[in-house]
């Protein structure tokens, strides 16, 4: 099998030669934007560097995927948002202390907002990845989920707040939001993404399962039936008690934290939904050795998940070494197995 | 942009990554890393880069001479690019603040090492490794009063924790490495950490969040 058809089967839940190893977000490092001289925050902008630093995951870490869109703020910035680009060895981030809604009329999701130069480097980038390595690899693009839109366009607090004071007006919101979702989805589509990260950041801290299945499982339905490639759907922290109803949505993935143990999480989603993740990042990736995180593989694969992969994007000062040795584990895996 | 071998450079196999700094301001904010190997059961230092600029290879000998010249390190029998220690251990700890310190360097310092005997703002007067053999430092201050005596003992301890040292319970002035030899130009580099030794772990913490991405409800505001 190439990559791409491991992966695109993995997530369909089909047979597979071996387990993929897949990054539903950023496996970009400092030293790896030295190596192809494609640095941040040049390389969050430019699409050409975009690419460069994004084929590094296939050409050096021996991944199966390619994603190119390293942060979490491309359409936020071209709807508007304040951006603080930063450096080279730290992420871009909105300036959620500088809300631009805060009523839902207040929303407005330009009709060419694709067209930004934010946003449209990533169609750029995967155009030119697509070219370069065909079918060969799945490229994976990225639209951000409408609760993470919240965030940013709202601010934290006043959008938690919302949700609680006020469901009506919190659902109108994530309503609008959606149409951004569902745009820079389908134009990634059409750019050749073989499969999207949708990130929504429901996270296990500051939203129980419950809200979960109150305000986005049935929009995350509507994702899933709408753009019509694999959806990995991404949400960090300790979500066990939700994963019942992400397994109702359809999508064809859930990227999942290392705060969830893959038995238990393999057990709840039953065949549902695929499970990809899980390799803890600050600790093991960051802060520990290459065994380290092959037993973090092993503990993945004994379970059965069926995509291993980083909990989430990897800081960006991780060592090259402890990202090689998560294919390396998978293969060692298969070959004992 | 094409990544057919060849045109393409790549990762190279250097063992284990000890240390990185990630932005050198000195060099084009390029990244600099300290590897470390162990072929033959003893540790050997590499100072590398990924960064292929003209510009980079310079600053790259002049941090691998600093480690020379300021911290006792020297060329290894296998690879002279390679640094050891003379005693065969890796002081991996100490080896490790003291590279982030070292790349603080602009190209044009001068490199000499630093004195075991150096001031200390807290006492109020120079304080001292004093080389005892053995491995084994004893602390003393120039002046003989209860500020000086405190201070003492806390640089010896703020070796103990910089250096992976060992103390000595009856003698809380003493510190010794256990490999049983000196090195003095270590030490005598790390004195001004182990003098605020809180400082320099808050700069590890701080190094330690940059670059970790968090969900937008837990950013910072």
């Amino acid at each position: 099998m190439t990559s791409r058809q491991r992966v695109l089967a993995a997530l369909n839940r089909e047979p597979v030669d071996r387990t993929p190893v897949c990054n539903p977000t950023s496996v970009a490092t400092v030293e790896l934007m030295d190596l192809v001289d494609a640095h941040f925050p040049d390389a969050n902008r430019d699409a050409e560097k975009m690419a460069r630093l994004a084929a590094t995951s296939y050409t050096e870490l021996g991944f199966d995927t390619i994603m190119p869109v390293f942060s979490i703020i491309q359409e936020s910035s071209a709807v508007g948002c304040k951006i603080q680009w930063e450096e080279k060895d730290n992420w871009p981030t909105v300036r959620m202390t500088e809300p631009i809604w805060s009523e839902p009329d207040d929303i407005r999701i330009p009709a060419d907002f694709v067209k930004h130069p934010d946003a449209k480097c990533v169609l750029d980038a995967i155009r030119i990845l697509k070219k370069e390595f065909g079918d060969e690899v799945a490229v994976i693009g990225k639209t951000m989920g409408p609760w993470s839109m919240g965030y940013h366009c709202f601010g934290v607090e006043r959008f938690l707040l919302m949700s609680l004071d006020d469901p009506d007006m919190t659902r109108t919101c994530l309503d609008r939001m959606k149409q951004s979702t569902i745009e820079y989805g389908i134009a990634q589509i059409e750019a050749g993404a073989d499969a999207l990260t949708l990130p929504d950041h429901a996270t296990g801290d500051l939203v129980s399962g419950e809200y979960y299945e109150r305000y986005l499982r049935d929009m995350h339905i509507e994702f899933a039936e709408t753009l019509k490639v694999p959806i990995i759907l991404h949400i960090c922290g300790r979500t066990v008690d939700r994963m019942e109803f992400i397994a109702q949505t359809g999508m064809a993935a859930f990227h999942y934290d290392s705060k969830n143990n893959p038995a238990e999480s393999m057990e709840v989603v039953a065949g549902r939904i695929s499970l990809v993740g899980n390799i803890n990042n600050p600790e093991t990736l960051f802060s520990k050795g290459p065994e380290d995180v092959a037993a973090e593989v092993r503990a993945n694969l004994d379970a059965g998940v069926q995509l291993v992969g980083p909990e989430c994007a990897i800081p960006l000062q991780t060592s090259i070494e402890n990202l090689k040795a998560i294919p390396r584990a998978v293969r060692e895996w298969h070959r004992a197995a | 942009m094409d990544t057919s071998t060849g045109n393409m450079p790549q990762t190279l196999d250097l063992g284990d990554r000890v240390e990185l700094h990630s932005m050198d301001k000195h060099c084009g904010n390029i990244s600099i890393a300290l590897y470390r190997r162990d072929d033959d059961g003893c540790p050997r230092f590499l100072v590398h880069t990924y960064r292929t600029a003209n510009e980079v290879r310079a600053r790259i000998m002049f941090l691998t001479q600093a480690l020379r010249t300021l911290l006792g390190l020297e060329d290894s029998s296998v690879d002279a690019a390679w640094l050891c220690f003379p005693c065969g251990q890796g002081h991996e700890r100490a080896l490790k603040r003291a590279f982030l310190d070292i790349c603080k360097l602009p190209s044009d310092s001068a490199l000499v090492p630093k004195p075991l005997s150096q001031p200390d703002k807290k006492a109020g007067c120079d304080v001292a490794a004093a080389p005892a053999g053995d491995g084994m430092y004893n602390m003393q201050a120039a002046e003989q009063n209860e500020l000086a005596a405190r201070r003492e003992k806390a640089i010896a301890r703020g070796y103990i924790k910089l250096c992976d040292m060992r103390g000595d319970e009856t003698e809380p002035t003493r510190i010794a490495f256990d490999c049983g030899m000196s090195h003095d130009a270590l030490i005598g580099f790390l004195t001004y950490r182990a003098q605020n030794v809180r400082a320099a772990i808050r700069e590890e913490e701080m190094a330690a969040s940059r670059g970790v991405l968090a969900a937008p409800g837990q950013q910072d505001p």
